[in-house]
This record gives C-alpha cells, structure tokens and sequence, in this order.
C-alpha cells in the first residue's frame, strides 16, 4: 500500500517543518503550501488523502481555502483538520458549511496529530475493506 | 420796551370759573328777559289803556253836534281841544269824514296827511275800532271811529287814531330797570359763592380721587367733609379698601400663576431640551399608533422630518421594511404587550447603520395597568457594533499570535524529547527556533503591554528634555548587531548638535527600536539603512531608511494599525505579529508629533518622525 499523502498548510515555516519531519517519520508522504492560494493549486492539481491548515495566513485564509474546495471541488473525499488558535466554537458558523472537517487546537502535538491521522486511516482502510467484503 | 401780550386762555378760564360765568350769563339773560317782560306788559296796558280811551272819545265826539264838528276854527274847535289833550307822541290824527268818506275836517301829528288815510268804504253805521298799518311812517295804527247824526240823518263818521305804541323804554323806566338788574346782580354772586362754598368740599374730594387714580393709590382719601359728602368718603374709602384688597388677592393669584406657568414652560423647555439633545431618536406613540411626539434625531436615524409624521402612523411614513415591521404592530389597539420589545436592523443605506429599536409600553400613571401608548427608542448602534467585532478581532488576533509561537516551540520540544532528540543538528536547529520564538513571545507581550497602557492612559508620559543625537546614537548602536549579523549596512547621520526637546527618552527609545528593527527586518542582505536626523524651524525630524522590500500601496495607509501586517509574500516570510508600528504611532501621537511613511515598493522605505520645537507648539496652542 503507497503511504497516504498529506499536504500541510502553515506560514509559519519552522512549525511547517518540525511538522512535515514528524509525519514523514510516522509514515505519511508530507507536502507543503505557505498560504490557501498555493494549497489550492496544489489539491486542483493533485488531491492528498489529508489535509492540514493553519486559519490565519495571507493572501489565502484557512476559512477561505476551505469554502473555495467545498465550492470547487464538491467531490472531495479527503478529510480536512483545521489548526486553530481559538475554540472550534469561535469557527461554528463558517464550519458548518464544510463537510468533512476536523479542528485540531493549537499548540499541535506531532504524537496527537499521528494519533488522529492513523486513526481516520485505519478507520478509513476498515470502511474500505468492508465496503469490498 | 416790548407790547406786551395778554393772552387768555378760554379754556382754563372756562374749567375754573365755569360756575361763575354760567351765574353772570344767567343773570344777564333773567334781567333782558325782566325788562322784556315788564316792557310787554307795560305796551299790553297802553293800549289797553288806549282803546278804551279811543272809543270813548269816539262816541263822545260823535255827540257833538256836526255844524260844530265841521267847523275849521283854529283855536278852539272840538279837534282842536282834543288834539291838545292827548299824548302827542301816540296820537295820530282826528277827523270828521261825510257818508263819503270826504274828510270834512280834522286835525292831525306832523307826518300825517288825513287825506290818505285809507278808509274802509262803506263806513259802517255803528261806532267800531279797526287797525291798520301806515306805510307812509311805517307805524300801526289803531283807529276808533263813530257815527255822527245831524237831525236823525246820518251825515258823518268821526275817526280818531292812535299810534300803537312801540315796545321799548323810555328814560322814564330806567330807574325800575336799573333797580331791578341791581337786585339782580346783588344776589347773582351771592348765590354763586353759597353754590361756591358747597361745591369746594366736592372738588377738594373730586381732586384727591384724581390724585389717586392718577398715582394708581389706593390710599383712604383723608379730606374733611360734613354732611352727605362725609358718607359718600366714607363709603368711598370702603370700597376703595374692598377694592385693593381684591386686588391685591387677585395680584398674588396672578403672581403665583405666572410663577407656575414659568415654572412649567422651564420645565417643558428642559425636558424638551433633553429629548432633543439625547443621541436616541424618541418617537411616543398614541394608543392608535399615531406619533405624538418626535425629537430632531428622527431625521437622520429614521430619514423623516419629526414635524411631518405627527399624527401620522407608521404605515404612513416610515420607510425602512424592518423598522415599519416592528413599529406597525402598534398600530392596532389590541396589542398588549407589558414588556420592552426590541428590534435588531441594518438600514439598507450605502453607510450601512445598525439601529436598535425599542418599545417601552407607557403605562397611565393612575391605573398601572392600562397602557396609553408607547415609547420607540432608536438607538445607532453602529460603533458599539463595530467596537464589538473589534473587540473579537482583537482576542482573536492575541490569540494567534501567543499561539503560534507556542504552536512551534511544543512542536521543537515534543520532537526534542522524541528520537530526534538525540540528532545534535536537530537540538542545534531547535535551540535556536526555541531562542527566537522566545524572543518573540517577549517582544509581542511587551508592544502589547505598551500599547495597552497607552490605550488606557495608565502609561505617565515623562517628557524631559534631552539631547537626541545621544539617544539616536544608542539606538543605532543597539540595532547594529543584529544588523551586522545580517550583513546589513548601517548608517548614522545625526548632527553632533540637535536642538533640545522635551520627549519621554524611555518610550522615545522604543519607537526608534522598533523602526529600526522593522527595517532590519525587511531588508534583504546586503541592503542598506541609515539612521537620520536634522532640524527645521519648526520640528526635529528621525527618518529611518532602507533599502528593503518596502510597503504596497494598498497598504500603506494601513501599516499603523494593530495587528496589521501587508499581505505580500515577502513580508509573510519574515515573522511579525503587527504590533510594532502601532506602537511607534502611539509613541508619537502622545508627543503630538507625526509619523508618515514614504516607501517605493521593492526599493525600500522611509519613516519619518517629526517632533515639534516647544516654540513651534506654543505657535499651534496659541
């Protein structure tokens, strides 16, 4: 089975990279974008399995990346955790919109978000295999 | 010596001695009409007097017989005699006439011719009178005339006239008249100074209720009378004190009344005042909704005139569909409502005003439960609402920017007690990142604080005056490690001598160091920033410029405010949280200087700071 690939967005380049080295040592092919605008043109180009966003960012927001995909890109099956600084209560009105949306509060922990994300796979992998059964 | 002139003036004359003229007019008129009278009666006697003398004389000539009659003996004829024993001035003429009328002889006044004494023809047989008017002497005349019978024949008549006396006085009555207006005249002052004597009384009392009345006094009116003028100043005095003292109670009735009303329209000017001056617009409706009161803010919360929607209910006038949603509710009688309602709205203007409007139900003071209409309340809401989400930003922004640092230092402590612990390029890598995110967890939590207390007015500016070029040269010094560490060039061009000025060295130091530190910042290596200042007439100015990347022009005009931060690539690269310009603004502004930026975008930037000479804002306050 290939490795599932993530694509991590963040303006901060150091938590970018901290981030990208500790999913890449659990097993998860790791791409970055800076802001939404790159992370969009990325997924057009080639949906990951998952998606991680920081909110806050220029030229493209974590809010905005999000409804731009659940406009664009209805089909979107990967799922999508949103870092955020705040509650997922400060974000329930956009959210509600988006389906397949997880909040993952900050700070992050590299160990939480391996748990979550070998979680939602294995989880993924058993709907699979019962769907072929 | 100059004429001198009498004049008289008639009708003060008149006022004065208007009595005692009236007195000699009367008593002139009593003695013409007297004389008058007497002279009447005294004419009325004579001829009495003369007709019964005329027609004896008559008759007795008539006897005498005619031969004698006819004759013309001058001296001692029958006329003759007669003529010479009557009054001359009254006698007119005696005649003996035929059947004819042929005067046969006569004797007559000087004046008179007998012949043309007219005759009534035919002379009638009996002794008669007859009066007649003689043009010739323009005199009446009375006649008397009888028959003359000679032998049982009639053969004549005898006519005898008489002057009817005139009505005038001779000397003769001067005397009686003279008498008479004497008497007259006698008691005419005496009565008049009786009349005088009883009348003073009356006008001293007329000319001191005069007095009264033109001084407005209602003073008893002392004068001293007797009889009935003592009763009528008593009673006077009654009702002039009956008067004052109704007066005096309708003066204080009238007093406190304009009291009250003053009191009142003071009142009423008050309250009005205050409904106009407050920043809500007040609507009161009546119980069928009609506007019965609206203050001047309706205008421009609700875009109508307040005069144009009295009386008028809400369907009629109001324009927004929301507010007229909520506001026709009222209009129907039966609604009931004991509470506040309140209405949230965003009118669909180009300004986008946020309104709150409520309805407070206005209860009789007298029965608590009937409700006689409703006070509506519109408030703009605007700035509190935009306050609110500024406030939420706000948190918001602090949020992310404590967190994010935290967010990278767990991520570097987590993998730091991981496997990659034991990597030393890692712990290397990580102590560093862990060192700068420190610093910028330091650097943000003071800006914050700073700001904060700027905000608040809890920071005490100590301006004192010191020597700039010293604190711009520590401040250069400060920065050019961390520039140097960088390869950047730094430059100080900064006078020896700078004038003196009152600034707050410690918050001064501040603004400096965060300029500087932005330009560090966002300056490629191998770029250029200079530290500069110089002197005008007016202010010292600091530039700090650069060779960096400089600010966009759609920034440009928002760089200073908090948490702001451009939106191009480059400056995402390099950490910040926003805060730091806002800061150096806030610095400035509490110096009353003024910060600009003049930028050129990828070439670099330029901040200036001008701060004003004592002289130059001495010049501003005045």
């Amino acid at each position: 089975m290939s490795r599932c690939r993530i694509l991590i967005v963040d303006d901060e380049a150091v938590a970018l990279r901290v981030l990208r080295v500790g999913l890449e040592r659990g097993g998860y092919q790791v791409d970055s974008a800076a802001n939404g605008q790159q992370a969009l043109a990325a997924i057009l180009e080639a949906p990951p399995d998952a998606l991680i966003t920081d909110i806050e960012m220029p030229m493209m927001s974590g809010e905005e990346l999000c409804a731009r995909l659940q406009k664009e890109v209805p089909e979107r099956q990967f799922p999508i955790f949103v870092a955020t600084s705040l509650t997922g209560l400060e974000h329930r009105d956009w959210s509600r919109q988006i389906s397949n949306l997880h909040f993952l509060e900050k700070p992050l922990s590299v160990r939480k978000l391996l748990a979550v994300l070998n979680e939602f796979f294995a989880r993924g992998s058993r709907t699979d295999k019962s769907q072929s059964a | 010596m100059g004429r001198r002139t009498v004049r008289i003036n008639f009708s003060n004359l008149w006022q004065k001695e208007g009595l005692g003229l009236t007195m000699i007019g009367a008593s002139v008129i009593v003695i013409a009409l007297t004389a008058y009278l007497l002279l009447s009666f005294q004419r009325t006697e004579r001829v009495d007097q003369l007709r019964g003398q005329g027609a004896s004389i008559a008759r007795i000539l008539a006897d005498v017989p005619f031969a004698d009659l006819r004759s013309r003996r001058q001296d001692h004829g029958p006329l003759r005699m007669l003529q010479l024993g009557q009054d001359a001035t009254l006698f007119a003429y005696a005649m003996v006439v035929d059947q004819g009328g042929k005067v046969l002889n006569g004797v007559n006044s000087s004046g008179i011719d007998l012949d043309r004494i007219p005759v009534d023809s035919p002379l009638g047989s009996w002794s008669g009178e007859r009066a007649f008017r003689l043009d010739t002497l323009n005199r009446d005349v009375m006649e008397f005339y009888a028959p003359v019978v000679d032998a049982e024949d009639l053969v004549g008549a005898v006519r005898i006239g008489y002057f009817v006396p005139a009505l005038g006085f001779s000397a003769g009555q001067l005397p009686l008249i003279a008498t008479m207006a004497l008497i007259i005249f006698t008691l005419t002052p005496l009565f008049y100074f009786i009349v005088r004597r009883e009348t003073r009384q009356i006008h001293v009392v007329n000319e001191e209720i005069a007095s009264r009345i033109n001084s407005g006094s209602f003073n008893a009116c002392t004068v001293e009378a007797t009889g009935d003028l003592r009763d009528f100043v008593q009673r006077f005095n009654r009702f002039s004190d009956l008067a004052r003292s109704r007066i005096d109670q309708l003066s204080k009735v009238n007093s406190d009344l304009l009291a009250s009303q003053k009191l009142l329209g003071y009142k009423k000017t008050r309250i009005e005042s205050v409904l106009t001056a407050i920043p809500e617009a007040l609507l009161i409706l009546a119980e069928d909704g009609r506007v019965s009161f609206a203050n001047e803010r309706v205008r421009s919360l609700l875009d109508v005139e307040p005069a144009d929607i009295i009386n008028r209910v809400p369907s009629e006038w109001c324009r927004d569909e929301e507010a007229l949603e909520f506001l026709r509710c009222f209009e129907t009688a039966s609604t009931s409502r004991y509470f506040a309602d309140t209405v949230h709205l965003t009118k669909p203007s180009a300004e986008k005003k946020k309104l709150t409007i409520k309805a407070y139900p206005l209860f009789a003071p007298q029965d608590p439960d009937t409700i006689f209409g409703r006070l509506i309340v519109v408030r703009d809401v605007t700035k509190e609402s935009l306050v609110d989400e500024g406030r939420k930003n706000f948190v918001a922004h602090v949020c992310h920017e404590l967190k994010t640092p935290l967010n990278t230092l767990s991520l570097y402590a987590e993998a730091l007690l991981g496997d990659q612990g034991s990597d030393d390029a890692f712990r290397t890598e990580a102590y560093n990142v862990i060192n700068d995110e420190v610093e910028r967890l330091a650097s943000l939590i003071d800006n914050m604080l700073n700001i904060s207390k700027i905000e608040m007015g809890n920071i005490k500016v100590e301006k004192q005056r010191v020597r700039l070029a010293d604190l711009l040269r520590d401040a250069y010094t400060h920065a050019t490690s961390s520039g140097e560490a960088k390869n950047l060039k730094l430059t100080l061009d900064v006078p020896a001598e700078l004038s003196p000025v009152a600034v707050d060295k410690e918050l001064l130091r501040i603004a400096i160091n965060n300029l500087l530190t932005n330009a560090i910042k966002y300056t490629p290596a191998g770029g250029q920033i200079c530290l500069a200042a110089s002197e005008t007439d007016v202010a010292i100015e600091i530039r700090v410029s650069d060779t960096g990347i400089g600010i966009g022009p759609e920034d440009k005009d928002r760089i200073f405010e908090k948490f702001y931060r451009a939106t191009g690539a480059e400056v995402q690269k390099v950490r910040g949280h926003g805060l730091g310009l806002a800061l150096v603004r806030e610095i400035v502004e509490l110096h009353h200087g003024q910060i600009s930026v003049n930028s050129d975008h990828g070439k670099g930037s330029t901040f200036l700071i001008s701060l004003w000479k004592d002289s130059a804002l001495l010049k501003q306050a005045i």
